[in-house]
């Protein structure tokens, strides 16, 4: 097995580990946990997948930031007896046939398709690519799309502030 | 490693997001799956990048995008999340049913 292999079936372990941990946890500390790990195990298959800018920005703003603001947010709403049951009135046989007919079709549908890159960028499977080229087609090509992107960061956090302070929140 | 297995991986990492947002109890939790499906489109689009586009990487300039609305929705969604709990003193979403009549 070669060290590619090797790694990937590490990380995909951690991921799917993790992820199902994340399901069963009772504790809700431990599920955020969790997820901080199946997440950070997604940044290692980036890395794998010649993605570095993608992987620190994963650890960044996953990790740095949206971690910490939902354990935030569970200390701040901590109930005072920890419910045990994780799984609502819905049950978890309607969720489970969802999501393993899920999986079924698209493993289906993968296993039945074949992918070859685009002529055009044949040239490029070998080659490495660098965070530079990244920024050039992001700044060059996407421009538009970025300052919408980081408008829309900005409604969002206004937004949010705006929520948040629950003007008239006493009204119930 | 080829192309499918990154595929497969998305696809169980969606399937486990998928099951989370439909059966968690606190509100918080399936915000959380709702992330962790994002996390597997992510894992597709880069694997997509890296095999079908690896010169122009339309793939990971699309998944910077999709990180983008990832952190505008948890940041709005935890702000909704703190509102309800100020309402009703529970993120449980069973409690939530005001409007079943």
């Amino acid at each position: 097995m070669s060290p590619d292999q090797l790694a990937f079936f590490i990380l995909s372990f951690m991921v799917i580990a993790s992820g199902l941990m994340f399901l069963v946890s009772k504790n809700i500390i431990h599920a955020v946990l969790y997820f901080l790990l199946a997440l950070l195990a997604t940044a290692g298959i980036f890395l794998q997948l010649k993605a570095p800018f993608l992987a620190a920005t994963q650890i960044l703003v996953y990790a740095g930031a949206i971690t910490v603001l939902i354990l935030f947010v569970v200390m701040l709403t901590i109930s005072k007896d920890p419910e045990v049951k994780v799984f609502g009135q819905t049950g978890i046989v309607g969720p489970a046939i969802a999501a393993v007919s899920f999986f079924a079709i698209m493993a289906a549908v993968v296993s039945r398709s074949t992918f070859t890159p685009l002529p055009a960028e044949t040239a490029g499977i070998d080659q490495v690519q660098t965070v530079a080229q990244l920024g050039m087609e992001l700044y060059v090509e996407y421009l538009l799309p970025f300052e919408i992107a980081a408008f829309l960061l900005l409604i969002a956090l206004v937004a949010a502030v705006y929520i948040a302070l629950g003007r008239g929140h006493d009204a119930t | 490693m080829p192309l499918e297995s990154y595929l497969l991986l998305g696809a169980a990492v969606f399937a486990i997001g998928l099951f989370g947002a439909l059966s968690k109890k606190s509100a918080i939790l399936i915000l959380l799956s709702v992330e962790l499906m994002l996390n597997a489109v992510n894992i597709n689009l880069i694997a997509f990048s890296n095999f079908i586009t690896p010169l122009t990487m339309k793939g990971q300039i699309f998944s910077i995008f999709v990180i983008v609305v990832a952190a505008c929705e948890v940041g709005l969604g935890l702000a909704i999340v703190l509102m309800l709990y100020r309402r009703r003193q529970t993120l449980e979403v069973d409690k939530y049913n005001l409007l079943k009549g």
